[in-house]
């Protein structure tokens, strides 16, 4: 039952992202073309979901809806990624007071509430999805860092760790070809959380106005416009609302059957 | 009680670095933001053009040529007297302002609390209870389905439902008292879902243990396992997540708020973002920080009590 429900939700997702990457070819029409005398029309056969307030096809928004946060999510979570590992591999590996230095600071930023953040760099640099991006990374490569220095103190201790080291191979040799890959299985838990999470919250802003700016197609502006004309036609909101829920229905089971399957750590099993 | 005592003190010691972080942040942003406010006090009048020596002047006179941090010191003093400064916008200082706003974010808050509180425990217990018969099952890909649904999206939902087609409930605003009941279901439901689920697997955990056996081989019903014996020992890792989300809760949700017009917190910081208002922005930076590792702290205290060997130092 829970293989059943894993592989349903990982086609979901890919599919997505192949949705999201050929969305020029899948789209039938063009997301932007403003035809103001269609608007708002029911499903037909010219528009299979019909068309938003603007009389733009509301499919081919979708379809480009899912480009942009696909893309968004699994850049924003490369970026922490790659800040978390190397902070985490550099503070578990080599230890000593370098460790003791980045424990203290990931303890403060795991400290601060990631609202917090998000407020703080987006009033610097004002709205916009390069500062929503700055601060999703900033306000979570702490605990990247922490798993990845978790999993790093158990492995370093390892008798092919000290084999390796005794036949000569430098330090980042023995990252690459000995740590790296037994800590990145642990930490696809916490990546697909983390995918899930940044869609959500970038939807979120750019409903709010503070992400991606009005005539893009993304879900959270799609259901920010939706919003005015929701009551008489609930179509609208459905559609968007309905693709993001999808997105984190996926990402939500996945997490849960990796974790099922592979995590030991009580890190990342406490984030669900 | 000295162990105790001893467990207090480390944790509010070990919080003070990060209180300490959240106000150079606070600090920093006012210090980027803010450019040169000597300059910008010369030039209110657009036809005086300053010399440079008396913008120098000034900027010695305002403290500005300080060093960072005396002037650091002196910002912090301020705060602690609970002189945030006013707010570009209106000139209202920040901190009573949002003292004005902070009752309905409050209330939000603690009534959302309140059903996390409930829904959760309930449901994860009775997913121990009836664990992988129908209930269970149903229950698990509910709570994952709820978990999956924005709070945005629900709670446009729940306004098409409840107030469009069954006109039961009020909109937005924050009377009568029922205005209240879809925000806090907006921002509760999800985590009530991940709560549940939470204690599940910890109670799951629990019950696998040698203690659990040996009560289960002295006659026990389930149930009463699960009550007497598990259910504290269990209660550790969501009563960490609680506090988190509590803790985010208490700075306003900016989302739920702006959605149901609730004037809160959330929707002060909204405004500040938007029109770029550094010192209301500094503030709540400020207040969000300190009431999360306040309610961190506090979650801390209540693990401690609920699990001793926590405060003991031992490894759980």
């Amino acid at each position: 039952m829970k293989k059943f429900l894993f592989y349903c939700a990982l086609t979901i997702l890919i599919a997505f992202i192949f949705i999201g990457i050929f969305a020029d070819l899948i789209a039938p029409m063009d997301p932007d073309a403003i035809n103001m005398a269609n608007s708002l029309a029911s499903p037909s056969a010219e528009h299979l979901l019909g068309t938003d307030h603007l009389g733009r096809d509301l499919l081919s928004r979708l379809i480009y809806g899912s480009r942009s946060s696909v893309f968004i999510a699994f850049f924003a979570t490369g970026c922490t990624l790659l800040l978390g590992l190397t902070i985490g591999l550099v503070s578990g590996y080599f230890g000593g007071w370098a460790d003791q230095l980045i424990q203290g600071v990931v303890n403060i930023f795991q400290g601060i509430p990631s609202t917090a953040f998000v407020v703080a760099v987006l009033g610097l640099l004002g709205p916009g999805i390069k500062s929503l991006l700055i601060a999703i990374v900033v306000s979570s490569w702490a605990r990247f860092s922490r798993v990845v220095r978790n999993q790093v103190l158990g492995i370093r201790e390892m008798h092919y760790i000290e084999g390796a080291r005794a036949m000569g191979g430098s330090n980042l040799y023995i990252i690459r070809r000995h740590v790296l890959p037994n800590i990145l299985l642990p930490l696809l838990v916490l990546i697909a959380t983390r995918i899930g999470s940044t869609v959500l919250t970038v939807a979120a802003m750019s409903f709010l106005g503070l992400g991606l700016r009005a005539p893009a197609s993304d879900w959270g502006i799609m259901i920010n416009d939706a919003k005015l004309y929701f009551v008489n036609d609930f179509r609208v909101l459905l559609a968007p609302a309905t693709c993001l829920t999808l997105f984190c229905l996926s990402i939500n089971l996945i997490a849960d059957y990796l974790r099922d399957h592979l995590d030991n750590d009580a890190d990342t099993a406490r984030i669900l | 009680m000295n162990d105790t005592l001893r467990y207090i003190m480390t944790k509010i010691f070990l919080a003070i670095p990060i209180l300490i972080g959240i106000t150079l942040l606070a600090f920093g942003l006012g210090l980027i933001a803010r450019g040169d406010p000597a300059l910008a006090r010369l030039t209110v009048d657009p036809d005086y053009i300053p010399t440079e020596e008396e913008v120098q002047a000034l900027r010695e006179e305002m403290g500005l040529t300080d060093p960072i941090f005396i002037q650091y010191g002196r910002w912090i003093s301020g705060v602690v007297k609970g002189d945030l400064g006013e707010s570009y916008l209106d000139d209202k200082p920040v901190l009573s302002e949002m003292l004005r706003l902070l009752p309905n974010t409050l209330l939000l808050s603690f009534m959302s609390l309140t059903l996390i509180v409930v829904l959760g425990l309930l449901g994860g217990i009775l997913l121990v209870v009836f664990q992988d018969r129908l209930f269970d099952v149903i229950g698990r890909i509910l709570s994952i389905f709820i978990m999956s649904v924005p709070g945005f999206c629900l709670a446009y939902f729940m306004i098409w439902v409840f107030a469009q087609k069954l006109k039961l409930l009020p909109t937005s605003g924050t009377e009568p008292m029922t205005a209240f009941i879809m925000p806090c279901l907006a921002l509760a439901l999800s985590s009530a879902c991940l709560v549940a689920r939470l204690l599940r697997s910890s109670i799951l955990g629990e019950l696998v243990q040698d203690y659990a056996l040996t009560a289960r081989a002295k006659g026990l019903r389930k149930s009463q396992l699960v009550f007497r014996h598990t259910l504290r020992n269990a209660l550790t890792p969501s009563v960490t997540h609680i506090a988190n989300v509590f803790g985010g809760f208490l700075g306003g949700s900016m989302i739920t708020e702006s959605i149901f017009s609730i004037p809160g917190i959330g929707t002060y910081a909204l405004t500040a973002i938007n029109n770029r208002d550094y010192t209301a922005i500094q503030g709540y930076v400020l207040f969000t920080g300190f009431a999360f590792v306040l309610v961190c702290l506090l979650s801390d205290l209540i693990c401690s009590y609920l699990n001793p060997q926590i405060r003991l130092g031992r490894r759980v």
